[in-house]
């Protein structure tokens, strides 16, 4: 069965290069360019994998994640926290907001890929 | 009147040696008089008592031979004869008186006997009664002697003979005597006082020379002294050191030359301390309680543009103002002066209050100074300084924008080139695939570039925060060497890197760690071309101890100073050549440093390098950017 990942991403072109590569890897995508699109698109389908950009216009990645950790079909839904710039303590934080991983931009395509197939198992 | 000391020495001593003559002359004369009092008296009464016995003697012998002479005459009765023989006695000049009488009373009487011719009866009573053996005196008044002798004849008395003598002529020898001693002693006593007066005037004159010498010798000193001390009084304390001499007197004067001296040495003149203030550069001004100028300098006067005349009197409060303004400022503060033509100068102003002045008023004195250069030049570096700051400011900000901005489109290029490569959009000819991977290397170089430019800014800036956590320097180390070990296999040099097992865990922030570490490593494996890169870990309970040795070309003398300093002295060529930014060795110090390290160099040209650093293990949470 194939895999579903949303990723939430405000900039069009990293979204499209992550949704290129996944595609070309095998999975199947959904989109959200902010905070409220990513709850509504949850809603709408229940993702297996969440690529969450922290830096969101309104509300950030943390906080959107918290709110689809209180989504009870959603509770262990892996979650990605994608950091603009890494920081000592980016972990601690993304894991207190929920997230199950966290990788730092500038980050390779390759790397990424290999933690979304680590975590989907 | 005020008499000269030496005068008053005279007149005293002349006073005193009067007071002396005159008491003297005063006592002896009163000795003396006493003297011939009593020996006037005493030669008197002796005078008095001998001629006394005389008369007596008289008066008994007269008396007994004209009892002897008229024994007869009485027997026969013979009144005649009786008569004629007492008138013969009575005759004499110093008779008064003379009776005879028989047994039956009075025969004959003639003269003045006092007391006897009254009572001539009683007398003749007590001649016939009482039997008187010889003559007798019997009978003596103040100025009669009066005798009665018996006539006897065979033994039985048969008649008296009385007879008185007048003792007047002993009284007016006596009286004569007594005036001739009166006049001698008067004599005397005349002759002693003007001897007396001789004497004092004698006394008083030698004792006014005598005073006039010896008062001359002691006033001298006591007036040269006087001298002194008018000359002191009045400023003069340049003093001769030579007048002084022995006793009281020459001490009070030395010590008072001493007195004048020290007096020199610490006081000075008015027109020395005028001299002094007009010399400052800086304004003075001296105000009395009620807080007008007493004294001002030249410097006040040129400050302010007034005469010292138009400002003597006047409230300070008039030229110049200074806040919160009390007679006594602990520091100096600001203030303004006003200037004559309506100008304010900008001055700094310090007080004090001066010790209780003669006139018994607390004066202050005001220090001032011109600050308006200073003042511009301070406002010019505070808007040079807040120029800075804001451009600094500007700049931190461009940067951080300009690394995002440059850092969001290569995201984008390094991510699409990574695709193309990867052939997420098909397989693509070999020649493109190239391609791509030199757009990837460069654009991986120019993401380093961007970082570190943005690490160095943040740094110089102060606004590099470290972020605490516990890490593993294994980790480290392992990731370092995972991300040069491609380029090292690459250029064919051996990378070394033992990891001791027993390393503690550390707490800092790993990031930056890695990233000296990475700096470090990456130099040398870029700057080595054969041989080998090796890194060694070493840990005690404290430090961790890192060294990262080359066999590369190793680093001259001169780099070595420049090494670590800045960006800007690296040497341009070299770093291009091979492909660094140079910022990498600065950077990596400022990391260590900020986590309590050291970081540092050995190397000798042509020999390869030795870089170490040392890390607390723990290092503080708080340690930030200098």
């Amino acid at each position: 069965m194939t895999k579903r990942i949303l990723i939430v991403e405000d900039q069009e072109d990293n979204r499209m290069i992550i949704r290129d590569m996944l595609v070309h890897s095998g999975f199947e995508i959904d989109e959200a360019a902010s905070g409220e699109e990513a709850i509504a698109r949850v809603n709408a389908r229940s993702p297996d994998l969440i690529l969450m950009d922290v830096q969101l216009p309104g509300l950030d990645g943390y906080a959107i994640t918290r709110q689809i950790r209180a989504i009870p079909d959603l509770s262990k839904v892996p979650i990605i926290a994608v950091t603009s710039f890494a920081m000592s303590g980016d972990d601690e934080r993304a894991r207190v907001a929920g997230c199950d991983d966290y990788i730092s931009k500038p980050y390779s395509p390759r790397a990424l890929l290999q933690r979304v197939k680590e975590l989907l198992g | 009147m005020r008499l000269r000391l030496k005068t008053r020495y005279a007149l005293t001593l002349v006073g005193m040696t009067l007071a002396v003559v005159v008491a003297l002359s005063i006592a002896l004369f009163l000795e003396f008089r006493t003297a011939a009092d009593d020996l006037r008296e005493s030669t008197a009464e002796s005078l008095d008592e001998s001629l006394l016995r005389q008369y007596q003697q008289r008066a008994v012998g007269l008396s007994t031979a004209l009892s002897t002479s008229v024994v007869d005459a009485i027997y026969r009765l013979d009144i005649e004869e009786i008569q004629v023989l007492s008138s013969g006695v009575s005759a004499l000049p110093d008779v008064a008186g003379v009776a005879v009488l028989d047994g039956t009373g009075l025969l004959y009487l003639v003269g003045n006997i006092p007391g006897f011719t009254t009572d001539v009866s009683a007398v003749a009573a007590w001649s016939a009664t009482d039997v008187l053996p010889e003559s007798t005196l019997v009978e003596f008044k103040e100025n009669y002697v009066v005798t009665s002798t018996p006539v006897k004849l065979s033994g039985s008395t048969i008649g008296h003979v009385v007879l008185s003598i007048s003792l007047m002529p002993i009284h007016e020898e006596l009286a004569a005597v007594r005036s001739d001693y009166d006049r001698q002693i008067s004599d005397a006593v005349r002759s002693v006082l003007s001897t007396s007066a001789q004497v004092a005037a004698a006394a008083a004159i030698i004792c006014l020379i005598l005073a006039f010498l010896v008062g001359g010798r002691l006033s001298r000193p006591i007036t040269a002294l006087s001298e002194l001390a008018h000359r002191v009084g009045h400023g003069d304390f340049d003093v001769p050191e030579v007048l002084s001499g022995p006793g009281e007197v020459g001490e009070l004067t030395s010590s008072f030359v001493s007195m004048a001296h020290n007096l020199r040495r610490t006081t000075v003149s008015n027109a020395y301390l005028d001299g002094i203030l007009n010399s400052m550069l800086d304004g003075l001004v001296v105000t009395g309680t009620d807080g007008t100028i007493r004294k001002v300098n030249d410097a006040t006067c040129s400050f302010i543009g007034h005469e010292e005349s138009e400002l003597i009197g006047r409230p300070i409060k008039q030229f110049l103002e200074v806040e919160h303004a009390t007679s006594e400022l602990q520091q100096p503060r600001e203030g303004t002066a006003r200037h004559r033509d309506g100008s304010v100068l900008p001055v700094l102003v310090s007080t004090a209050k001066l010790a209780a002045s003669h006139d018994g008023t607390g004066s202050s004195v005001w220090v001032f100074r011109d600050i308006t250069r200073i003042k511009q030049a301070q406002d010019d570096l505070i808007a040079a300084k807040q120029e800075a700051e804001k451009a600094n400011e500007a700049k931190s900000q461009f940067l951080a924008n300009m690394s995002h901005e440059l850092r969001t489109p290569l995201n984008a290029v390094l991510g699409f080139t990574e695709l193309i490569i990867d052939g997420t959009y098909g397989e693509m000819p070999a020649a493109i695939v190239e391609a791509m991977e030199r757009v990837e290397r460069n654009g991986q170089h120019l993401l380093g570039l961007i970082n570190d430019v943005l690490d160095l800014s943040k740094i110089e800036a102060g606004r590099l925060t470290l972020s605490h956590g516990r890490y593993d320097m294994a980790d480290v180390v392992r990731t370092v060497e995972s991300s040069l070990s491609p380029l090292a296999t690459e250029k064919g040099i051996d990378l070394d890197c033992a990891i001791p097992e027993d390393l503690p865990h550390g707490w800092g922030d790993a990031r930056r760690i890695t990233q000296a570490l990475m700096n470090l490593a990456g130099n040398a494996v870029k700057f080595t071309d054969a041989g080998s890169v090796s890194v060694r870990v070493n840990a005690d309970d404290n430090w961790f101890q890192v060294s990262v040795s080359d066999t590369g070309p190793g680093i001259s003398e001169t780099d070595l100073q420049a090494i670590f300093d800045d960006f800007y002295q690296v040497d341009g060529s070299l770093t291009r050549q091979q492909g660094g930014t140079g910022l990498g060795l600065a950077i990596a110090k400022r990391m260590v440093e900020m986590h309590g390290g050291r970081l540092w160099v050995e190397s000798t040209l042509g020999e390869g390098a030795d870089f170490h650093f040392t890390l607390p293990v723990r290092a503080d949470r708080r340690i930030e950017a200098a």
